[in-house]
């Protein structure tokens, strides 16, 4: 009985670790990151970048062709340049690692890549970043968070991106080379917003930083008093940020300064859009709201699903149309100048990806669902196909 | 859709946790550690109970009542349980009651390492997750997420680089399966509950290499606060706890050993 009880207690104590283990380690530690050229639909979801054929879903490439743990997890929404697919590597599960590529848009071929640490093998042949790593405590360097988790935006032949590091680089897309890094001090999750002759970043240290895009010194950076993980929007000089702070703010983009904010009813995750003079953004108690840009007075606000599904994306907009999915797994075609409910579908998974407007289409990736992307009209929301990785 | 297991469980110690972060100075090992301090010092009254349970056990187990009937009995299992039930019936010993307190302080020990985790959130999903579970009314919540996570060489979020905690997680864990293992005169019994030691032990290392150095934070405190209960409740034997003898078979008697040569 003695040793009855002994090997029970380890036993319990054994079977506790486990199932807390496999409670942290089953989920996937972010979602599909989603982008599109003219021809091609570009599906970041852990192992694989899947080129998806925009006309009828077929399955057009991958990268790397079968999945390898060298490469790493992949969700960050892809860059596309003319003629390079840039996307980032989380690394693989808990290496917190991160690798940025160049892709090929057509053929998948591998062009370039870049390591920001030394860890795998993969990173034996990538050249490795610049201040990719920093000195810590005692001059002993702190394990470094390089994940690639934000998107990457491509302009004019360089990629911006963020690490969860904080530091943000801009590349060169052709090639790899790194042109300039900065570093804030928390994670960066969000794609870089490209201006004329400024990228803004956000980062969850709660501050938005404007960077001079040739060279990446600061010109300014305001505090907003709680994370940002959304991509900023632009319109007329003015900055639109949303926060975990349950609202919106306003700055001028010239000086960080703050010109007016519209309180949401929890986090704001994702970024806002504009279209003529209206700010649009949803929240994660998911409610979508319509502000005027200029003086931040809402216009409407509406919540098309259930209270509390959280919409985590950056809603998409057509000419009309706003379409916003939620984390229960619907999507929802809103009508621009009322919020009314145009048509709505409900998928397998959950909506936490931005939709993707390519003309007629509204492309969406459901993650833990039967689908990695699904196609419908945008008028009507028709189901046009479907695409699952193994097809 | 909130389950019970959120509502009852991770909704109260995730946000206990993060009550205690902003009381602590925003540091997060603090508030682990006192966290991790008040969870047992709130099951202490069910660890108390089980060790004194346990105690009586053993006590009874090594009598000489109980070693006569184990002899009696020997080749009648039947019969032996139903005369060690009367032992237990007689010197009022239940021996579940050694198990039970550690049935419900397991959900516990899961609670507690879900909402470190959790805190944590180091990736969009868990961060999405912790959205979910924080309690509207506390103040200032979204100013202090993400959590400072770093602590002299530490990234909390990240596995210690330099296994420093994890040989800390190793040796306090060896320790404290040592210090609750009752001290058998059955060489067979020690032998396993030394394997079984050594288990944990190796099994927590091997944890403590691959999860975010919190979570060892979590586990060092965790131990050290079992030792102390131990040696609070009971007597330990800091003999028997530094006696490193192990060998990977049981001790066979020098007769047995003997005979196997002869037999040669």
């Amino acid at each position: 009985m003695k040793l009855k009880s002994l090997t029970l207690w380890n036993l319990l104590f054994a079977l506790s670790l486990l199932l807390a283990a496999c409670s942290g380690a089953a989920q996937s530690p972010g979602w599909p990151g989603l982008a599109a050229n003219d021809n091609l639909a570009y599906v970041a979801f852990n192992q694989q970048i899947h080129f998806i054929s925009l006309s009828d879903g077929k399955p057009a490439g991958a990268f790397p062709a079968q999945p390898n743990n060298n490469t790493g997890l992949s969700f960050a929404t892809p860059g596309i340049g003319p003629d390079v697919v840039v996307f980032g590597s989380e690394g693989p599960t808990n290496s917190y690692s991160g690798i940025l590529y160049g892709v090929d848009p057509t053929t998948g071929q591998q062009r370039w890549c870049l390591a920001f640490d030394q860890k795998g093998a993969q990173r034996q042949i990538c050249p490795m970043a610049k201040d990719a790593t920093s000195a810590g405590f005692l001059g002993i360097a702190p394990p470094t968070d390089n994940r690639i988790i934000g998107g990457i935006t491509v302009a004019e032949g360089v990629a911006y991106f963020g690490l969860a590091s904080g530091r943000v680089y801009a590349v060169d897309a052709e090639s790899g080379a790194d042109q300039w890094s900065y570093k804030t001090e928390g994670a960066v999750w969000a794609a870089p917003l490209v201006a004329e002759d400024a990228v803004y970043v956000t980062s969850l240290d709660h501050s938005v930083y404007a960077l001079d895009r040739a060279t990446g010194t600061l010109r300014w950076s305001t505090n907003l008093g709680a994370g940002i993980a959304g991509t900023p929007a632009l319109w007329d000089g003015t900055l639109f940020i949303g926060s975990f702070g349950n609202k919106l703010y306003a700055l001028d983009a010239a000086t960080g300064q703050e010109k007016w904010s519209a309180l949401a009813n929890y986090w704001v995750w994702g970024g806002p859009v504009v279209q003529d003079g209206v700010v649009y953004f949803a929240d994660l108690a998911g409610t979508v709201f319509a502000i005027d840009a200029a003086t931040g007075t809402q216009k409407w606000a509406v919540t098309p699903g259930e209270t509390g599904q959280a919409i985590t994306a950056s809603p998409a907009l057509s000419k009309d149309t706003l379409y916003v999915g939620n984390k229960a797994g619907r999507i929802f075609a809103l009508d621009l100048a009322t919020g009314a409910t145009r048509w709505k579908q409900e998928l397998k998974g959950q909506l936490l990806t931005t939709p993707l407007v390519a003309g007629d289409t509204v492309l969406i990736t459901p993650f833990s669902g039967d689908n990695l992307l699904v196609a419908f009209t945008a008028d009507g929301g028709a189901q046009k196909w479907a695409f699952a990785p193994s097809q | 859709m909130l389950n019970l297991w959120d509502l009852l469980i991770l909704q109260p110690m995730l946000n206990g946790l993060l009550m205690l972060y902003q009381l602590l100075f925003n540091n997060l090992t603090l508030a682990i550690t006192a966290l991790t301090v008040l969870m047992r010092a709130i099951t202490f009254p069910l660890t108390y109970q089980q060790q004194k349970a346990s105690k009586k056990l053993m006590e009874l187990q090594q009598s000489d009542a109980w070693k006569k009937i184990q002899e009696k009995y020997a080749k009648e299992r039947d019969k032996l349980s139903q005369e060690q039930m009367k032992l237990y019936q007689e010197a009022g010993v239940n021996p579940l009651a050694s198990c039970l307190p550690l049935l419900i302080q397991f959900p516990v020990l899961i609670g507690l390492y879900q909402a470190i985790t959790q805190a944590m959130a180091a990736s969009p999903n868990q961060l999405l997750d912790l959205s979910r579970h924080l309690y509207k009314f506390l103040p200032n919540v979204a100013g202090i997420i993400p959590l400072n996570n770093q602590f002299l060489w530490l990234n909390l979020g990240l596995p210690d680089p330099y296994y420093i905690l994890p040989l800390v997680v190793v040796a306090t864990t060896w320790l404290q399966s040592k210090i609750m293992t009752p001290v058998s005169a059955d060489p067979k019994a020690a032998q396993t509950s030394q394997t079984m030691a050594l288990t944990t032990t190796v099994m927590v290392g091997y944890f403590s290499l691959q999860f975010p150095s919190g979570l060892s934070i979590y586990w060092i405190v965790g131990n050290i606060i079992g030792i102390i209960q131990q040696a609070l409740t009971s007597p330990v034997d800091w003999k028997n706890v530094f006696n490193f003898r192990f060998s990977l078979f049981p001790a066979q008697p020098a007769e047995e050993v003997k005979g196997k040569r002869k037999k040669k």
